[in-house]
Order: structure tokens, then sequence, then C-alpha cells
């Protein structure tokens, strides 16, 4: 019965002792050599996979807000990260451009006129008319996508989970639609589970 | 517990290790739950520009690239002749750390920023992955070794210049190919729009296979307890 009871608790702790490490290995401390070694914890605790099917990747189907122009004109910078149930969700490129559109590489490489308000990659990076104070609920409606407490763009938030919004880090206490799209902000929008905002982007030069 | 005594005794006994046998199982179960939740989000990420366009796009260049250069146009041709061969790569061109959105940490840390890019690709990507900046090459596809790779890439030199690192990736594609038995030559028509490829899902091994060794242990325990 001893040697039982020692066989028992021998294949427990082997099992414990198991998931403590593969935790610690998704904690990003020493996950296998070709994954993680390396990589500051705080990046993988950010960690979210882009989430799969249509709904984490709305298309632009909005109107263009305001004067469309043409050439793209002098821009600041904005980006926009979205988290549903824990997942990525992708700001397509094309908000806020009309038709014919040319394609390079992924990012627009022309439009036939440009907005207030417009993505020409699937980053996240807003491009603003200089100038301008626009607000998160132009982008939104650019994107042809809904925005409020209850909603993000596909997602619905749960019961007394409204959307949480975090401008360069900090939470956003007034209302996800009144968020100003100031130059260089890092805005996080997320509905579901907590996910640690970013708190800042390297904007590319220019922007 | 005791087998050769009466019925009552028997009962009095067994209890203990009964309980013992429902706590241990309840701790397994516990533990294989919380490695469940806790490894999902931890598999991957996202930040940085790259690991957007990668989900569909093969080459990744910055922001500011304009797909009409001939050096460019020529990496895209290898990069997409390489894939159509049967070598399945994607290459980050990183130049300055604008390029890296939020992880600006891995600047300059190229290997380093391979591994994390392929972990934010994982769940459609699980090929190699080619990152490029000016301090060298990073090199990553999950579950193999890179250590032959980078036996390659050291051979290789990287110009600081822009036009330095497209012509380094062009190069380290196209030995990396030979080095498996492909020869990729810079097509003679060069793309100006190349195309992206979807890959495969991955499973979450170290979860399954924890979880695996968890329901062994628990058949063992009931085993145990049968015979006991």
């Amino acid at each position: 019965m001893a040697r039982s009871g020692l066989a028992l608790r021998a294949i427990v702790l082997v099992v414990v002792a198991l998931i403590s490490g593969v935790l610690l290995l998704g904690c990003g401390a020493s996950r296998p050599a070709v994954a993680t070694a390396g990589i500051p914890p705080g990046l993988l605790l950010q960690a979210r996979p882009i989430g799969r099917g249509a709904n984490f990747r709305p298309p632009a189907t909005g109107p263009v807000i305001g004067p469309c122009r043409r050439p793209l004109g002098p821009r600041a910078g904005v980006h926009v990260e979205l988290f549903a149930d824990n997942r990525v969700v992708i700001v397509p490129a094309g908000i806020g451009t009309r038709l014919p559109r040319s394609f390079a590489v992924g990012r627009i490489s022309r439009a036939a006129c440009y907005g207030p308000v417009v993505t020409l990659e699937p980053t996240g990076l807003v491009l603003v008319r200089a100038g301008l104070r626009p607000l998160l609920s132009d982008l939104f409606q650019a994107w042809g996508q809904p925005l409020s407490a209850r909603r993000l763009a596909s997602f619905s938030a749960p019961a007394g989970m409204p959307v949480a919004v975090f401008v360069n880090g900090r939470r956003w206490h007034g209302t996800p639609e009144s968020v100003p799209l100031t130059a260089h902000s890092e805005i996080v929008l997320e509905v579901g589970p907590h996910v640690p905002p970013h708190t800042s982007y390297a904007f590319p030069p220019g922007t | 517990m005791t087998t050769t005594v009466g019925g009552v005794h028997a009962q009095v006994s067994a209890r203990p290790s009964r309980m013992l046998g429902m706590r241990l199982r309840a701790l397994v179960l516990l533990a294989v739950a919380v490695a469940v939740v806790a490894l999902a989000p931890n598999a991957h990420a996202d930040g940085d520009p790259a690991s957007d366009y990668l989900l569909t796009q093969q080459v990744f260049l910055p922001s500011d690239a304009t797909a009409s250069s001939t050096a460019q146009r020529q990496l895209l041709g290898v990069v997409q002749a390489a894939n159509r061969a049967g070598f399945a790569i994607r290459v980050a061109i990183i130049p300055s750390s604008y390029d890296l959105g939020s992880v600006t940490e891995l600047w300059r840390q190229p290997r380093t920023y391979a591994r994390f890019l392929s972990l934010e690709l994982s769940f459609a990507y699980t090929h190699r992955l080619l990152v490029v900046m000016p301090n060298g090459l990073g090199f990553n596809w999950p579950s193999h070794s890179a250590v032959p790779a980078y036996r390659l890439l050291a051979k290789i030199a990287v110009p600081s210049s822009y036009g330095g690192l497209l012509t380094a990736a062009q190069t380290a594609v196209r030995r990396l190919a030979a080095a498996a038995g492909i020869s990729v030559a810079v097509p003679a028509h060069l793309p100006t729009v190349p195309q992206g490829n979807s890959g495969s899902a991955v499973v979450i091994v170290p979860a399954l296979a924890v979880i695996a060794v968890a329901l062994a242990g628990l058949i063992v325990l009931r085993r145990r307890r049968t015979r006991a």
C-alpha cells in the first residue's frame, strides 16, 4: 500500500512539474530554444494571435468622411490596435480612400482620392490630414464598422464588460467614440479578456 | 489499504486513500486547466507591422519602400520563385527601428526578432522566416534547428544600406534554398505585386503533451486504486 501511494505521488509530482515547466515556458522564461529564447518576457505578455475568420478581418466598407483629395498630403500618424476574444482584429488598408486603388507589396500605393482619416496598410497605422482633430468615431465610420461601449467592429461586449480603451497605455474613461486621434497616439481597444496594452509605437518618419 | 480484514475495517482504512486519490485527481485537473488557459494567450503576439504583412505577403518591406525599385523587385521575384519551387520562406526587411512598431526593443536583434515574428505568425505560417537588419540576418523555422542555416548565413555580408539589405536577403534566400537542393535564379520577368500564401494552422504541441501526460497519470491512478 505504501509503495502504491508513493508511486501515485511520484506520478502526480511528475505531472505537476511538467505542467509548471510548460507554464514557465509559456511565460517566456525558457521556451524551446528555437521559439522564445531571448525574447523579453514583457513582449510575450502582450502577445496575442491574430484571430481567425472574417470577424477578425473586417473590410473597409465605409464612406469617405469629409473632403476626398488627391494627393494624400501631409499626415500625422496614430496607431490603433483592436483585441477581441483575446485575439488581434486587423485594421485593414483602404479606410477613407476611394476606388480605384492600387496595391504594392501589401499596401495601397494609389487611390482615386484620400479622406481626412485613412489607412494605407493593414497595420493599424492611421494617417490623419494635418491640421484636423478627428475622433475615433470618424475612423470607425469611414471603416464601416460600429463602435460604442457595447460594440467593437464585429464584436459585442459581454454583459458587464464594456469595450475598454487605452490611450498611450492609460485607461480612457470617456466613451470609445470620443477618443481624439491625436498625432502619435497609441490607442488600444479591447473587448473580452484584458490584454496589457502597448504604450507607444515607433511612427515612420513623415507621419 | 488492508485486504485481509473484515469489511468495516477495510472501509475505514480505504476512506483516506480514496480522499487522497480524489485530491490528487483534482490537483492534476486543476493544473491542466491552468496550463491550458495560461498557454493560449502567450503563444503568439502582435504589435509590429511585419507580422500583419507577412500573414498574406511573402516579403515585408519598410513603409517608405516603393515597389518599383529594381532591387526590391528582384528580391520579390527570388522569394516568389523559391516558394513556387517548394522552398517555403518569408522575408522581413527591417532597415530601421520604425519598422518594428511597438517592439523596438528588438531593434538590431535579428535573431531574436526572427523567433518573435515566427511566434506571431505561427497561427498562419510555420515555415522558414528570414529577417534582415543592418547588423545581420536572423532565421527561424519552428521545430527545426537554426544552426545549419546560420552556418550558411554567417558567410553573407550585410551592408547597412537599404540596397545592401535587399541584396543580402536575396543571396540568403538563394543559398538557403540551394542547401535544400533547390536552385533559385533571379526571374527574367520581375513581379510588380507579390502573392501571399496561407499556411497551415499550428497545434499547441506542449499543451497537448501535458494533457496527455496528465490523462495518463489519471488512468494509472485509477488502475492502482482498482487493483488495491
